[in-house]
């Protein structure tokens, strides 16, 4: 059986990348994408814990991350369009009006 | 069963009721009231006036009353060596002595509301409910000072006493006197009433209590205190004894301004710049009586005190003697009048200090009425001369205002000691109690009273002079100007005070008539008895606020330690009296004439000094000046670089500091996601070697 | 006997969001929202009736709690007092949105979304498991985008969504990848086994679980809007509609306390928790000082009422806070310290709605956003403008208003634990606010301007009027309200 911290160290890569692509693109779909990979990784926590811990809690919460994640895209997408239908564009960095 | 003592409160709410009336209409901006607020306010005084004899009458069937009606403040645990945490109450004492002043008091405001129509209203003044407004406000405070039964209450009802006067003094603000006046009023009595504050504060830390009467009362712990049968907190590493001489000389202090005595008594003679009828009520019953008055309400403690004794005897002696001979040579009636006040207040002073408790509170009670009648009188003819106040102005008005002369007569008489007027019994008694506790006494308060004694005899002659001085050139020769001989008295609102007071003022002395029970040996001093109650019985025992108990401190050698040497009081008054006589007929043949002149010119320097009042006024004015304003400058110019310095500083460098702080906020979403990881991992490394986690 | 669900005051604000929906989905195209408003303030008052009568009757809640669904929910003294405060806020906004939105397309959905992040919120206050707490949190966060965002053609409400929906992935991204390492560290997600794993101790997985309770301070710290997870807060309450601000800048943030509360206090103790090296009220009492620091500082070199608002919310979020940084595991003040954090929050859902509201009246009028374009409003429409001051007076703590008093309590409480440096912080940081709150008092009434104002809208005014009696009579009220909270936050340290 492959150690339980060989999923750590997976899913802590997973959310760095995560993390690095939510902070380094500008474009508002890539974000969403980089939160998935975010979301994904505490995913493969959830089901590596529960084979670990021998209870199906993990697993059960991992259906769980994936709905709220489906929902959050949902919200996130009819936000883009939105931005889309102000500024014209899907740049995150655009709509800078207010600030200080 | 409802008694005169449920009502007691009432006696206070009333004059209230009527001032929130008159401030009520005042609002309004409308003439709602008829006589501008005059009648809520007669109507008010005249029912406390009839509770006050009610509860008189109760309290002399032997009753009385002394019960915390309102809690508004409890500790939760006591401090120190005291057994009770602080309460601070609202409660009603109602002993003979608050009874007493409790007539005087509604007696007199309702007399001044009534002349006030005559004064006030008859004159077309305006703002007449702010006047009625102030006065029921200056009522309903007195009279509850009066019903006080703990220190703090007394000393909230004393300051509003204090700012009622304020308001009425300066009831003319548009002149330039007036406020000035108020102001200096305000401000004098208040440097007293700082140290009247402390004093509280220090009475409270020390006993626990503020009760004047009763087991638990600061008083009556005092005296335990000192025979070691209770603890209490003293402060200063003082022995109870002194520590209690520094406490009563603090409280001191606030009697000291109010009742306008030696240094603190140059906001009186100002304060005439207020309406007449007010002056009467400041001088007769109200804001000056407040502070001889919490003297005789916490005599119990004095008493124990040789030292505050001494000071208080002095200070009243010296203040009696020093304004009488100021009252000399001034010119205005009114002043006279002011001049005159100060010094009877200094022979109240001298007597309680004395140890003449009776003494002291007879001559407050005939003093509030023969002086409300002289202020009255001096009204009369003020509005007969029409404003004119200059006592060289007037002469010849005996013919010319019959009943308003007559009264003043009688009033004057008692004024200037003379036998049978009320002011020559209490007068007398007052220096008979100064010469046997002076001759009796071996300690150094005895040698005090001694000297004490000898100044307030001088005053007697003083004051026989100034008064008939008054008189003589009021009433008598002839009218030296065009308006004194076109003078008219005033009508039946004028009139009707002036001759309740008369009468009073001729017969009050007869309560208390001492040289001649010790010639006849006829039990007819009344109001001795009335103070003195009935020894080891009914409120005497229960309240401990009676003449027997204040006697047993004042001869107990833990106490003052006085004894009285055995003189007839007649031959005393003998004495005082014929001083009286000869001040009164030096007067007369100086300016009994049909066209007097101005003697007092011949005094040369001395009349300057003493019409210029000793220069108090300039030396106070030098110290407020030449030392009190120099330190307040370097005070402020410390304030202004130092403290606004460090504040301004604060100020910018807080507006600087958020100006950049929130430069982070730059509105560029990526850059926020940035600086949250970033802060997020600060905090999980951070905590991670903080809490050694891997 | 028939006896009311122990959860009957969520169901009622979830059934209200659901009448709410149905009823638009039968007439969709309608844009008069008095109807709207009429069931949101029915329902949410019913909620709010259920909520007071469970915390008053004695049901014996206060004490133990209920828990339901396999312990994943528990309904407690706590929830109940957040309940009831978030069916008031609810109240207030939904009789604000009447006005403010009057006439705009799609309110069914506004008030359906507002409802239902009540919801959230009140689920959020019962939660008793970290996957309720998350499903809970995202039940808030979804909707709250959307309302901020809900004038689509406006570019400063989609701004404020995005940057409010991009902040609110990461944090619960970051969230999500906490619950999963306390999971790892302790194999439950109930927090009593969480606690039971705490205290018989967490062996090697000590890092697992001290990141885990990091992350997850830092999904909460996102709702409550305290550093650093703030950076979505000025721009939403500026840019979102005025009363959905109000709603967000109070309600949704005492959510976030609520859970906070609940979590780190039942699920992750203290005492086991710090002895482990995992010192979170350590990690709060930083997260406070940097929070009261930053929004005080901020607010007060701001033009805009709206900002400075947001801004000052953020501040008090800081002054919250110190509810959990001067918790300590042998102290017996937790409870009294705690209560008073939650009845600031209380005072603060009237206070600060009560803001915001004048806030969206102005709008309402069309007058400006910045301090100037506030002059002279006290001369023009006194009621509105006392109300204002009164509101921000007590916000700025100034005596005798409710602010007073909560604050006295929570500073109290911060020094009978030791905490005095936190406080003497937290009271430069007062009086720094009273500075910028009474430039706005400043320009309602000392100001000379020229204003042509449109009336006085009926449901904002009362709104108004609401807040302002809530502020004002929690004065003699505030006793049962202290009380309560204390109680029911001593409840959970029993």
């Amino acid at each position: 059986m492959v150690p339980v911290e060989y999923y750590l160290v997976l899913s802590a890569a997973v959310f760095s990348i995560g993390l690095f692509g939510l902070l380094t693109r500008e474009n508002a779909l890539l974000f969403l994408m980089s939160v998935e990979l975010m979301l994904n990784a505490a995913n493969i926590n959830f089901i590596a814990f529960s084979l670990q811990w021998g209870n199906l809690t993990g697993q059960v919460m991992s259906l769980f991350v994936m709905g709220l994640a489906a929902a959050e895209v949902a919200v996130g997408i009819g936000i883009i369009l939105v931005l889309y239908r102000n500024f014209k564009d899907v740049d995150v960095t655009v709509p800078q009006s207010m600030r200080w | 069963m409802v008694g005169a003592f449920d009502y007691a409160p009432a006696i206070v709410l009333l004059p209230f009721l009527s001032f929130c009336l008159a401030v009520g209409v005042a609002l309004s901006g409308r003439d709602l009231l008829p006589k501008g607020g005059a009648l809520p306010g007669i109507a008010a005084t005249a029912g406390s006036l009839l509770l006050s004899a009610w509860v008189f009458l109760t309290v002399s069937g032997g009753e009385t009353y002394n019960e915390t009606i309102y809690t508004w403040a409890a500790g939760a645990e006591a401090t120190g060596s005291l057994s009770q945490p602080l309460e601070l109450t609202f409660g009603l004492l109602l002993d003979p002595l608050s009874a007493m002043m409790l007539l005087i008091v509604s007696l007199v405001a309702l007399l001044v509301h009534v002349f006030s129509l005559g004064y006030m209203n008859d004159e077309g003044e305006t703002g007449l409910p702010r006047y009625y407004a102030g006065l029921g406000l200056f009522t309903a405070s007195m009279l509850g000072f009066v019903v006080a039964d703990n220190l703090l209450m007394a000393f909230m009802f004393f300051e509003l006493v204090g700012l009622c006067s304020y308001l009425l003094i300066g009831f003319w603000f548009r002149q330039s006197g007036p406020p000035s006046a108020a102001k200096k009023a305000f401000l004098v009595t208040r440097f007293g009433d700082y140290f009247f504050l402390i004093g509280v504060v220090a009475v409270f830390a020390t006993f626990g209590t503020a009760a004047f009467a009763g087991e638990e009362s600061f008083p009556h712990l005092a005296e335990q205190a000192i025979q070691g049968e209770a603890t209490v907190n003293t402060f200063l590493g003082l022995e109870p004894t002194a520590w209690f001489t520094v406490v009563g000389l603090l409280v001191l202090g606030g009697v000291i301004g109010k009742s306008a005595q030696f240094p603190l008594h140059t906001w009186l003679p100002d304060a005439m710049e207020g309406p007449t009828p007010v002056s009467a009520l400041i001088h007769a019953a109200t804001m000056v009586a407040a502070g001889v008055y919490l003297v005789a309400r916490m005599y119990g403690f004095y008493a124990l005190s040789p030292t505050a004794m001494a000071v208080i005897a002095l200070v009243g002696a010296f203040t009696a003697l020093f304004a009488a001979s100021m009252g000399l040579v001034k010119r205005e009636i009114k002043q006279v009048l002011a001049y005159s006040t100060i010094s009877q207040y200094g022979y109240i002073m001298l007597g309680l200090g004395a140890g003449g408790y009776v003494a002291g509170t007879f001559h407050l009670l005939t003093h509030a009425f023969f002086k409300a009648l002289l202020f009255l009188g001096a009204g009369s003819v003020i509005i007969a001369m029409h404003h004119n106040e200059d006592m060289w102005d007037m002469g010849g008005l005996k013919d010319r205002m019959p009943v308003t002369y007559y009264t003043f007569l009688a009033g004057s008489l008692a004024l200037a000691g003379i036998v049978p007027f009320a002011g020559f019994w209490s007068k007398d008694e007052v220096l008979y109690e100064a010469l046997v506790h002076g001759l009796g006494t071996t300690s150094g308060l005895g040698t005090a009273l001694l000297v004490a004694y000898g100044m307030g005899l001088i005053a007697v002659l003083f004051t026989g002079f100034y008064t008939f001085r008054m008189v003589m050139l009021t009433f008598h020769g002839e009218p030296r100007t065009e308006t004194a001989r076109e003078a008219t008295e005033p009508g039946w609102n004028v009139k009707l005070p002036l001759v309740v007071l008369g009468i009073l003022a001729t017969t009050v002395g007869f309560v208390n008539m001492v040289p001649v029970k010790d010639l006849t040996g006829a039990e007819i001093d009344f109001l001795h008895k009335w103070l003195y109650g009935t020894e080891g019985a009914g409120w005497a025992e229960a309240l401990g606020t009676s003449g027997y108990n204040y006697h047993h401190l004042l001869v107990a050698d833990y106490g003052a330690g006085m004894t009285a040497a055995a003189l007839p009081s007649y031959l005393v008054g003998l004495l005082s009296l014929a001083l009286a006589l000869f001040g009164a007929g030096a007067a007369y043949v100086l300016y009994g004439g049909t066209d007097p002149d101005p003697y007092t010119d011949k005094l040369g320097v001395l009349k300057d000094v003493l019409y210029n009042n000793y220069y108090q006024d300039e030396y106070q004015v030098w110290l407020a000046e030449g030392v009190v304003l120099p330190l307040s400058k370097a005070a402020d110019v410390f304030d202004q670089a130092v403290v606004d310095g460090v504040v301004n500083g604060v100020s910018s460098v807080s507006l600087f500091g958020g100006s950049r702080i929130k430069r982070i906020q730059d509105g560029l979403v990526t850059h926020y996601a940035a600086m949250l990881t970033l802060g997020l991992t600060v905090l999980l490394v951070g905590f991670a070697i903080y809490g050694g986690w891997f | 006997m028939v006896t009311a669900p122990p959860l009957t005051p969520t169901f009622l604000l979830g059934l209200t969001a659901l009448a709410v929906l149905t009823y638009d989905s039968v007439w969709p195209d309608s844009t008069d929202g008095s109807v709207l408003t009429g069931i949101s303030v029915v329902g949410s008052l019913a909620s709010l009736a259920a909520a007071g009568w469970f915390l008053t009757a004695g049901t014996g809640l206060a004490t133990d709690g209920v828990s339901l669904y396999a312990d994943a929910v528990v309904v407690d003294g706590m929830s109940l007092f957040f309940t009831a405060l978030f069916a008031a806020v609810t109240i207030l906004v939904s009789l604000a949105s009447f006005d403010y939105f009057a006439g705009k397309e799609n309110q069914g959905e506004l008030f359906g979304l507002m409802l239902l992040a009540a919801t959230g919120m009140s689920l959020m206050a019962s939660a008793n498991s970290l996957a309720t707490a998350f499903v809970a949190l995202e039940l808030v966060s979804l909707p709250s985008y959307a309302l901020v965002a809900f004038l689509k053609n406006d570019r400063g409400s989609s701004e404020a969504g995005l940057k409010y929906f991009l902040i609110g992935a990461l944090s619960s991204a970051i969230f999500v990848f906490g619950v999963s390492l306390i999971y790892g560290a302790t194999g439950s997600l109930l927090l009593p086994d969480v606690a039971a794993a705490f205290e018989s101790g967490l062996g090697d997985r000590v890092g697992i679980a001290g990141v885990g309770v990091l992350m997850v301070a830092g999904g909460v710290a996102f709702k409550a809007a305290a550093v650093p997870f703030h950076f979505w807060a000025p721009e939403a309450y500026e840019g979102a509609p005025a009363p959905v601000s109000a709603f967000l800048s109070s309600a949704s943030k005492a959510a976030g306390f609520a859970l906070a509360f609940r979590v780190f206090v039942v699920g992750f103790p203290l005492g086991p928790a710090a002895s482990a090296g995992i010192d979170w009220a350590l990690l709060f009492q930083v997260l406070a000082v940097a929070t009261m620091v930053l929004g005080n500082f901020a607010a007060a070199t701001q033009d805009e009422v709206k900002r400075m608002l947001a801004y000052s919310s953020i501040g008090h979020a800081g002054y919250v806070l110190i509810g959990l940084a001067a918790l300590s595991a042998e102290a017996s003040t937790n409870g009294d310290v705690m209560g008073a954090a939650m009845a600031h929050l209380f005072v603060y859902g009237f206070m600060n709605t009560g803001a915001f509201l004048f806030v969206a009246l102005a709008e309402n009028w069309g007058v400006g956003r910045r301090f100037e374009d506030y002059n002279g409003l006290g001369a023009e429409k006194p009621f509105a403008a006392v109300a204002m001051t009164a509101f921000l007076f007590s916000l700025a703590g100034v005596p005798p208003l409710g602010g007073f008093f909560s604050k006295l309590f929570l500073f109290a409480g911060a020094v009978e634990a030791g905490l005095w440096w936190l406080v003497v912080i937290a009271v430069i940081n007062s009086s720094l606010s009273l500075f910028y709150y009474s430039r706005v008092v400043r320009a309602l009434w000392f100001e000379e301007g020229d204003h042509d104002l449109s009336g006085a809208p009926t449901a904002l005014y009362a709104a108004l009027a609401v807040a302002l009696i809530g502020t004002v009579v929690l004065l003699p009220g505030f006793g049962p309200v202290i009380e309560t909270a204390q109680q029911a936050a001593t409840a959970l340290f029993a």
